[in-house]
């Protein structure tokens, strides 16, 4: 059979088209000025917010890509777990979702079968229902879905709204694109490949769940664009965010691979992106990779008051054991960002 | 000298391959040159052989295709070892206006100085932007078609990024990259000809 992988100039969200030139071409769309629209795509949010009634908004998104893995129901969980993760670091709830599937003429369908059933597992896994979708041919196989959700719209959990005195807290272990880039190098050993892919696959679901009961300040999940490009835009213009380089949790396997210059475009893209916002000075070279790794379904990182943060890590450690607190929010400073 | 073919290939691919082939080479070290089809993987080789001690340079070809060069070894700078490549035409544009006068003048003369670039044959290798020159690149400069022109012909596009993030207009940035002060000096080290402005 014909390989998942055999078919892909680049799989997951290290695909994503570049931040810098993605807004480029926003920037020349309309502003659409509904009230209801409560997070529209002006604000770069991981979802969009739109308001029913007083206590009641949905939250609407849509996420899809071409393999990273090549076995075809892992890769199904994996997109499917990535496109969820946005209703859940909005802070809202999955209701329902609809496939989304490129595949080649070519290839045999029982591929295709194995990863629509993964997606599956993972809507049914989140409490929310499949119920439809749309598939095309296309010369590259790709899968994903749009999903809605609801959540309370007085209790949005906006990606850039830190406030100064926070605590920074990362889910999951960052790597994820390096880890991948060894695999498709075929230097990747296999107890890094399942870090990997079991990280994937996971729902930010439960994290989530902690989260609900503590006050959020600010939360995002981490993407393509790496950790770095997400804390620049949580830092937005009114803090500063200081990075703990040396707290950061990652796959220990990725700190080699990066070392070794299994290194991805993505990050070089998001490195080019994140000149002149953060000063990677003496970062061990690893590290800086590890944090302009491309993620895809990464973990939610979060801003919430110092007097609780460690309360809450610990809560979130119960799901996500490599769960740390990374940082913390300043007043704004020289620089977006801070590594310390 | 070993030559490694990544066109369509993604990285780590080009990466992996130069860097086996320089451990291959093993103390003596050598010459690796890479063809690759663009500019991340550019980068990412160089950001390789910098990490491992190595001098690099590139020369952009035809339709997008790069050729990086890895030296690897004592004794054995990249001019001396290079195939001697003709890296062709550099222009240096460091401010908004051309020459001494009125200002409004010096404008014109340096959007009709662009649009003329843009009729030379084979095109500049690379333009490079800085200091006030870097208004030349952003977004509503009126010389943004004609440099997209010449990117289209192959020309690199090169900013200051200390520029941009100075006057604030790193976001603006309408057509080529971002560099920094060592892509600039590379490129200026490189050239056959460089003309200042």
């Amino acid at each position: 059979m014909m390989s998942l992988l055999s078919n892909c100039t680049s799989g997951g969200c290290g695909a994503k088209i570049g931040p810098g030139e993605l807004s480029k071409v926003l920037s020349g769309m309309p502003v659409f000025g509904d009230p209801n629209l409560l997070v529209g795509f002006d604000a770069s949010d991981d979802a969009a917010v739109y308001q029913i009634d007083s206590d009641t908004a949905i939250v609407s998104t849509v996420d899809f890509f071409s393999p990273m893995v090549n076995d075809a129901r892992s890769f199904g969980r994996i997109a499917a777990a990535n496109a969820l993760s946005d209703v859940y670091s909005m802070g809202g709830t999955p209701l329902f979702a609809l496939n989304l599937v490129c595949y080649p003429e070519s290839m045999e369908l029982d591929a295709l079968g194995e990863i629509l059933a993964g997606g599956a597992e993972k809507i049914q896994e989140a409490g929310a229902v499949l119920c439809g979708g749309h598939s095309i041919y296309d010369k590259e196989p790709k899968y994903g879905l749009a999903v809605t959700g609801r959540l309370n719209p007085n209790r949005i959990w906006r990606n850039n709204t830190p406030a100064p005195g926070d605590q920074l807290i990362l889910t999951k272990p960052l790597g994820i694109g390096i880890v991948m880039a060894a695999l498709r190098g075929e230097m990747a050993d296999e107890q890094a490949v399942q870090a990997a892919i079991s990280s994937m696959q996971r729902l930010n679901k439960y994290a989530a769940e902690k989260m609900h009961s503590f006050p959020i300040s600010a939360c995002t999940d981490i993407t393509g664009f790496g950790l770095l490009a997400h804390a620049r835009e949580m830092a937005g213009e009114a803090t500063s965010l200081v990075l703990y380089s040396s707290e950061l949790p990652y796959i220990p396997q990725a700190y080699t691979y990066a070392g070794d210059y299994l290194i991805t475009a993505a990050a070089q893209r998001n490195r080019n992106h994140m000149q002149g916002f953060v000063e990677l000075g003496d970062t061990p070279f690893a590290l800086q990779e590890l944090m302009l790794d491309p993620q895809t379904s990464g973990g939610l990182f979060l801003s919430a008051p110092k007097s609780c943060a460690q309360e809450l890590l610990s809560a979130i450690q119960e799901v996500e054991p490599q769960a740390r607190i990374v940082g913390e929010v300043l007043l704004p400073q020289k620089l977006p960002i801070l590594l310390r | 000298m070993t030559n490694i073919d990544c066109i369509g290939q993604v990285c780590p691919i080009p990466v992996i391959r130069a860097k086996k082939a320089l451990e291959g080479m093993g103390e003596a070290g050598g010459v690796v040159s890479i063809i690759v089809d663009n500019d991340i993987a550019r980068q990412n080789l160089q950001k390789m052989a910098t990490g491992l001690g190595h001098q690099s340079e590139y020369v952009q070809k035809e339709k997008g295709i790069i050729e990086v060069t890895i030296v690897a070894g004592e004794g054995c700078a990249v001019d001396s070892c290079a195939t001697g490549e003709d890296s062709g035409l550099v222009v240096a544009i460091g401010r908004n206006t051309m020459g001494e006068g009125s200002q409004e003048l010096g404008q014109i003369l340096i959007k009709g100085f662009i649009y003329a670039l843009k009729e030379l044959v084979p095109p500049p290798t690379h333009i490079l932007f800085f200091n006030s020159g870097s208004y030349l690149t952003s977004s509503n400069s009126n010389s943004l078609e004609d440099l997209r022109a010449l990117e289209a012909a192959g020309t690199v596009i090169l900013t200051c990024g200390t520029c941009t993030n100075y006057y604030e207009i790193t976001e603006k940035l309408g057509v080529g990259e971002i560099a920094n002060m060592y892509g600039i000096v590379t490129a200026m080290a490189g050239a056959k000809r460089l003309i200042n402005i």
